[in-house]
């Protein structure tokens, strides 16, 4: 019997039942329906909190700790050359510390930033975006972070009247002009070692840039950055030769390497090990999330299994009825020489045909769904806590996956479930068919 | 064609623990020739159905052997004897045995779309096989809407749809009036010299069995000989 005969049967079969097929294939659109959109926001919700992080440098960045069998204290031009030679590797950024320093202005200042002296052309590789103005280029010429003026506190105000209950300098005392172009005094102090006695110096330096503000608005960002020409004016004012090696290379304290992408990250942190490197990645934690998402969205589809399942017993009742119904058919066709197989085949079409339309019908419905709900909620939830939503939250999200995984579930689960009323179809006792006795 | 060799059967009813054993069939032997008619004839509940359903595959002997062109069916599985069946055997049962929801003409299409032949070739059989056995007027009538006689040449045609060289018939003329039953009988019997297909009739009909080249009779499930002696 060809296939093309087979489906004809198939075909009459649903016709003379129409509505009991229809019945059942809604109850299997419902299934997987519900199966897809409860697994969605799974999705949806791991596709907005990790994939953006995913593409940030927060993931591509990979701190280097030290090496393991130098004895010296920081990084050598040698190591970063060879940093940057693995493969996979972006940018590496090196960092040396400025040490302890502050920074007055017009009787106000700034005690506590972080300062640092780096490579500028690689700071805008990393990703370094300036408000205002431009990156140094002279030796006594600094770029400050946003936040810097916040920290400009007044000089003759009590330390007990200067800060808020959060730590922060009150907004009167802040400094409130504009800082771009103005020059401030940048006191730097620090004890050689081998002394205990503290040297100090001063110098001139010009903001040149501001950097903009930090997508995270909750974060205060406290820094200085300068050229690595200063770092050295100002380290043999102090006599600092730690910094440096016998030959007068710069030391940097603080190595950071930029992967290409997040997938490169393995490779690097592998050859890192291997050329004896100290490293950590956040990729580790990342992992760790991606897994409690993945767990979360098997969880998900799991449940909703258990709706497919319950509309399976439709697919089940429906095929036990038509297998009933039909008998004496089946009865007549097998006495002439129908083998049991195609019979079977007949029986097994129409359960897949319901199940397959069902999968289709729930993931058309279930797209439907989703779209509104990215498009729906947002809104609600802005009327709700009148507070914006970031554009980048999808609450839902059906990746072709899971199409795939929603698809061959019901096609699993309903063909299992028309498997023993196509096996009874086959079973059907000829004589007694013809007898009319089932 | 037929070739029965040391057939019993008996029915086992009943539930396991108090089952009741109906001896139907003892030792039955005989054979039929190609291109022969062969009546069966014998009282009621002798074992004449139970014989041909032996014959056609769709219960198993007890004991004894059933050979069909020279295949031994008894031990094939379902699946062997329904394609067996398909293209050796017509069956015309005692109800006819029609699908309903059907037309006639797709009834007599049935065992060609089992057997997988083109639709082409199926509407040209059908057709001729409506003219063979007088029936090009009703091709697209419902058994429901078919007399008698029309349904049971209806069976016929299923049968002889792909030309099987046995036809098997359990009390093929028994609901039909006498003139219609005489037009089967030819219509047996022109199919009979014309093609040479060998049947099996089981009767009471005396009609019938008289256009059989031999007549078989069973008593208590024994086979009589032809001179109406029980085997000893
Ligand atoms: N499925 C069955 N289960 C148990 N016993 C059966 C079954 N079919 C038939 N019998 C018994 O076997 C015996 C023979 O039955 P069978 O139908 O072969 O007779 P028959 O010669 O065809 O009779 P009739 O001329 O009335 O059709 C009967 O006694 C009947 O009760
Ligand atoms: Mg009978």
């Amino acid at each position: 019997m060809t296939f093309v005969d087979k489906w004809r049967f198939v075909r009459q079969n649903m016709k003379k039942n129409r509505v009991r097929v229809f019945m059942t294939i809604l109850a299997a659109a419902m299934g997987s329906c519900f199966l897809i959109v409860l697994a969605s926001v799974g999705f949806g919700l791991h596709d907005s909190i990790v994939k953006d992080q995913l593409e940030s440098s927060v993931i591509t960045k990979i701190d280097i700790y030290g090496k393991n069998e130098a004895d010296q204290i920081g990084f050598t031009s040698e190591n970063i050359s060879e940093l940057q030679e693995i493969e996979g590797v972006k940018t590496v950024r090196e960092i040396q510390h400025l040490g302890e320093t502050s920074y007055h202005i017009d009787g106000y200042t700034n005690e506590i930033p972080e300062a640092i002296a780096v490579n500028f052309e690689k700071e805008k590789q990393v990703g370094l975006e300036l408000e205002s103005g431009r990156l140094p280029e002279a030796e006594n010429e600094i770029v400050v972070s946003k936040d810097f003026a916040k920290r400009l506190a007044q000089d003759d105000v009590e330390e007990k009247d200067l800060y808020t209950d959060e730590g922060m300098v009150k907004t009167e005392y802040q400094y409130q002009e504009d800082l771009l172009n103005k020059e401030v005094e940048l006191q730097a102090s620090a004890t050689p070692e081998g002394t205990n006695e503290p040297r100090a110096t001063t110098e001139t330096v010009k903001i040149v840039g501001i950097e903009a503000a930090s997508a995270n608005e909750y974060v205060y960002i406290n820094t200085v950055k300068t050229t690595p020409a200063l770092k050295r004016k100002l380290d043999e004012t102090l006599q600092m030769s730690d910094n440096y090696t016998k030959q007068g290379d710069p030391l940097y304290g603080q190595v950071e390497v930029y992967a290409s992408n997040a997938e490169a990250v393995d490779g690097i942190l592998s050859s890192l090990e291997e050329k004896d490197y100290q490293a950590y990645s956040n990729l580790e934690e990342f992992k760790n999330i991606n897994i409690l998402f993945n767990v979360a969205k098997a969880g998900l589809i799991i449940v909703g299994t258990i709706a497919v399942l319950i509309a399976s017993i439709g697919i089940y009742n429906t095929m036990t009825m038509a297998v009933t119904e039909r008998a004496p058919d089946i009865g007549i066709m097998k006495a002439i020489g129908a083998n049991p197989k195609t019979i079977k085949q007949i029986f097994l079409m129409e359960s897949t045909f319901i199940g397959l339309a069902g999968a289709l019908i729930g993931t058309a419905v279930a797209y439907l769904i989703s779209f509104s709900v990215n498009a729906g909620v947002p809104i609600i939830l802005e009327q709700i806590f009148s507070e914006e939503i970031p554009e980048t939250l999808h609450l839902s999200s059906i990746p072709f996956l899971l199409v795939a995984i929603s698809v061959s579930i019901c096609l699993i689960v309903t063909i299992l479930s028309g498997s023993r009323p196509a096996k009874q179809a086959t079973n059907v006792d000829v004589l007694r068919a013809l007898r009319r006795e089932i | 064609m037929i070739t029965i060799k040391g057939v019993s059967h008996r029915y086992t009813m009943g539930k396991k623990a108090k089952e009741t054993v109906v001896p139907v069939l003892r030792h039955i032997n005989f054979h039929v020739q190609k291109g022969e008619i062969v009546s069966l004839v014998g009282k009621s509940g002798s074992g004449k159905s139970t014989l041909l359903h032996i014959i056609g595959g769709f219960i198993k002997p007890t004991s004894g052997e059933v050979e069909i062109n020279r295949a031994a069916i008894t031990a094939w599985d379902e699946g062997r004897l329904a394609d067996f069946r398909l293209q050796h055997i017509g069956c015309i049962f005692q109800n006819f045995q029609l699908i309903p929801s059907m037309t006639a003409a797709q009834n007599i299409e049935l065992p060609l779309i089992l057997n997988g032949t083109s639709k082409q070739i199926r509407d040209q059989k059908v057709a001729d096989m409506l003219r063979q056995v007088e029936l090009e007027a009703y091709p697209h009538h419902y058994p429901s809407e078919l007399s008698g006689g029309q349904q049971q040449r209806v069976a016929i045609a299923r049968a002889l749809i792909l030309d099987p060289p046995l036809i098997l018939a359990d009390e093929p003329t028994g609901s039909l009036d006498s003139d219609t039953e005489a037009e089967l009988l030819a219509l047996i019997r022109k199919l009979n010299k014309q093609n040479g297909i060998t049947f099996f009739l089981i009767t009471h009909d005396q009609e019938v069995a008289a256009i059989a080249d031999r007549q078989l009779e069973i008593k208590d499930g024994q086979m009589l000989q032809a001179n109406g002696v029980m085997p000893v």
